[in-house]
């Protein structure tokens, strides 16, 4: 391949790179500065501008640019709000899962035996669940909390971030430099951190926007299914189960939200994939 | 296939399945909240006595292991319990709804596999083309799209907008044939109706054509790089050198060997069409285990629940198996 088409190529992947990461960066502003952006609140009801369509339409106005649900409750804004409960739960589980699945890896590989053993099979274990059916048992019995959703969805996402920095640290573990560390009996421990976060933060990042991509994924599942965000709590998954009911008469309802969920895990999963092939050629199918 | 191989992949399963139906006992037990108050306290005029005698009539009055090693000889036996619902035997409710969710599995398989594969093929013959990468891009949008979103907006397309499909349920209630399989498309000609085939076959569109489009996406993926990975060989030369029609060698010499990894996929997909059952049910009210599941969590059924969750989860561990065991028979390179 001639290296300009490579270059061009190259430059490809990182504008569609950076296309993701703008608009994940949008997402995270209007959801940390929803109250300010939407133009009314989302849970107000207005019964005399009940299931307005959006204002392009006939019969639409400004008040309601998105239009209007069947409490008169204006679209736009609970987009908006909603963008707090994804971003909330998806960053709060890659935030967890990552921690604990690192910190767990990290103890497996430099301990290795039977600690490593029983860490290794606890994350066999998790992966070969069904993970969505128990999550859907465990939040349908905890009952809807955006704390219980973020520890669930968290439980299925530790073992990808604890294979991931245990099988460095193997690699970290026959180095020299450990070697000397506990010949002169010193703990190697806090070096090992230190170079393994080096070595493994690229992998890391890819993964971590990855599972934020599936994370958001699920709480929309669950929103839906009405075991995810408590129903006061505008969320796009419940926006689009009652607007499922108004299929017929009031499209917007469901489409909205559900346009919001595609382009925000659209744009993480591109941003995800430029990440790969800039960070870690070694990833790339 | 060594013998011993096939044996500790079956101790395996065995531990695994034991596994599941301990964290679903504790899951159920330890949970705040007395599931029997919980039901019976909607009711009117219920009383403490009564909330007694009904714990009691369900066991759970009983230490934990009492309890537990009824329920795993429950499990065991086939005795799955009384639905707390509708007063019926659990596993005549899973009978009954079985079926349905097979049914809608096989057909969503067979949308992904018409679609995907030979989109991959063309992705991977013409790879880096105009055509390749518009066909990438819209995997990548499908692997981005909320399964169940999609399913509504297919129903807002194709039943409100169009009218041309059903957006819920199995079949017209008069059309109903007679149950044999309990599988309506087989049932239906089983009885010669042809008309209530092609209703069977009307309502299983949507839900399979949703379930079915987002794992084509995996599939083209799948199927585009191991098809790159085999046109590079050397045995493609030859066949091209021997002066082989080009459509023979892509279809049967290359994709041949390429279906491969499609075993795995296949089991992957049936696994997650099991799990994706409860939200894609839910969306066209379709009347099998995840729908099943979906009612049950909804009204605090708990011996239906447990029962149901641990059905999906055993045919999820199952088909992995198998599919384990199909590979090591096909590569036997493959051993653990």
């Amino acid at each position: 391949m001639p290296s300009r088409e490579r270059t061009f190529r190259k430059l490809l992947r990182n504008r569609w790179a950076t296309f993701g990461l703008v608009v994940v960066a949008i997402y995270l502003l209007v959801a940390l500065l929803a109250p300010f952006i939407a133009p009314h609140d989302p849970t107000q009801g207005n019964l005399r501008a009940r299931l307005k369509p959006p204002v392009w339409l006939e019969a639409g106005t400004t008040q309601n640019l998105l239009g209007s649900d069947q409490l008169g409750r204006d679209v736009f804004s609970q987009v908006i709000h909603g963008a707090r409960a994804s971003m909330r739960v998806g960053v709060g589980v890659v935030l967890l899962s990552g921690l604990v699945g690192g910190m767990l890896g990290l103890l497996g590989g430099y301990l290795g035996g039977r600690t490593d053993d029983i860490l290794s099979r606890a994350a066999d274990w998790t992966l070969a669940f069904p993970f969505l059916i128990l999550a859907i048992m465990l939040m349908g019995l905890l009952g809807p909390g955006i704390t219980n959703l973020t520890l669930v969805l968290a439980l299925a996402g530790w073992p990808h971030f604890f294979r991931l920095v245990r099988s460095e640290v193997m690699v970290e573990r026959n180095k020299a430099y450990v070697e000397a560390a506990q010949a002169l009996g010193r703990n190697a421990l806090p070096i090992m951190v230190s170079e393994i976060a080096r070595n493994v933060m690229h992998t890391f990042m890819v993964l971590a926007t990855i599972r934020l991509g599936i994370a958001i994924l699920s709480e929309a599942s669950l929103s839906y299914l009405g075991f995810g965000v408590p129903p006061q709590v505008p969320a796009w998954g419940s926006m689009i189960a009652i607007g499922q009911h108004y299929v017929d008469s009031a499209w917007w309802l469901s489409a909205v939200p559900g346009a919001a969920i595609l382009v925000l895990v659209l744009s993480v999963n591109l941003l995800g994939e430029g990440l790969r092939d800039v960070l870690d050629p070694r990833l790339r199918s | 296939m060594s013998f011993e191989f096939v044996f500790k992949r079956f101790v395996q399963l065995v531990i695994l399945i034991f596994v599941i139906a301990v964290t679903v006992f504790a899951v159920l037990r330890l949970t705040p909240g007395d599931p029997v108050a919980v039901m019976m306290g909607q009711e009117e005029g219920v009383t403490r006595a009564d909330i007694e005698l009904k714990r009691k009539a369900l066991g759970l009055d009983q230490p934990l292991h009492v309890q537990f090693g009824r329920f795993i000889s429950g499990l065991v036996t086939g005795d799955l319990g009384t639905s707390l619902a509708t007063n019926r035997p659990v596993r005549e409710l899973l009978n009954e709804r079985f079926p349905a969710t097979l049914e809608l599995t096989i057909m969503a398989m067979l949308v992904s596999f018409a679609l995907g594969v030979p989109i991959g093929v063309i992705a991977a013959v013409r790879q880096n083309s105009l055509a390749d990468r518009a066909i990438m891009g819209v995997n990548f949008l499908g692997l981005s799209m909320p399964s169940f979103w999609q399913g509504i907006m297919l129903i807002l397309l194709f039943s409100v907008t169009l009218g041309w499909l059903p957006s819920l349920g199995r079949i017209d209630y008069d059309l109903t044939p007679p149950r044999v399989t309990g599988l309506m498309t087989i049932d239906a000609l089983l009885a010669g109706n042809l008309a209530s085939f092609v209703d069977a076959l009307k309502h299983l569109a949507l839900p399979a054509i949703t379930a079915g489009t987002a794992y084509s996406a995996v599939i083209a993926r799948v199927v585009r790089s191991s098809m790159l990975e085999v046109l590079a060989q050397d045995y493609i030369r030859t066949a091209k050198s021997k002066g082989l029609r080009y459509g023979r060698i892509i279809y049967v010499h290359a994709l041949r060997n390429a279906m491969i990894p499609m075993i795995t996929v296949a089991g992957l997909e049936a696994g997650s069409l099991l799990s994706g059952s409860v939200v894609l049910e839910t969306v066209f009210s379709w009347p099998g285990l995840g729908r099943l599941l979906v009612d049950g969590i909804y009204g605090r059924d708990y011996p239906l629940v447990q029962s149901t969750v641990i059905l999906l989860c055993v045919m999820y561990v199952l088909i992995s198996f198998f599919v384990d065991l199909f590979y090591s028979v096909i590569d036997p390179r493959i051993r653990w």
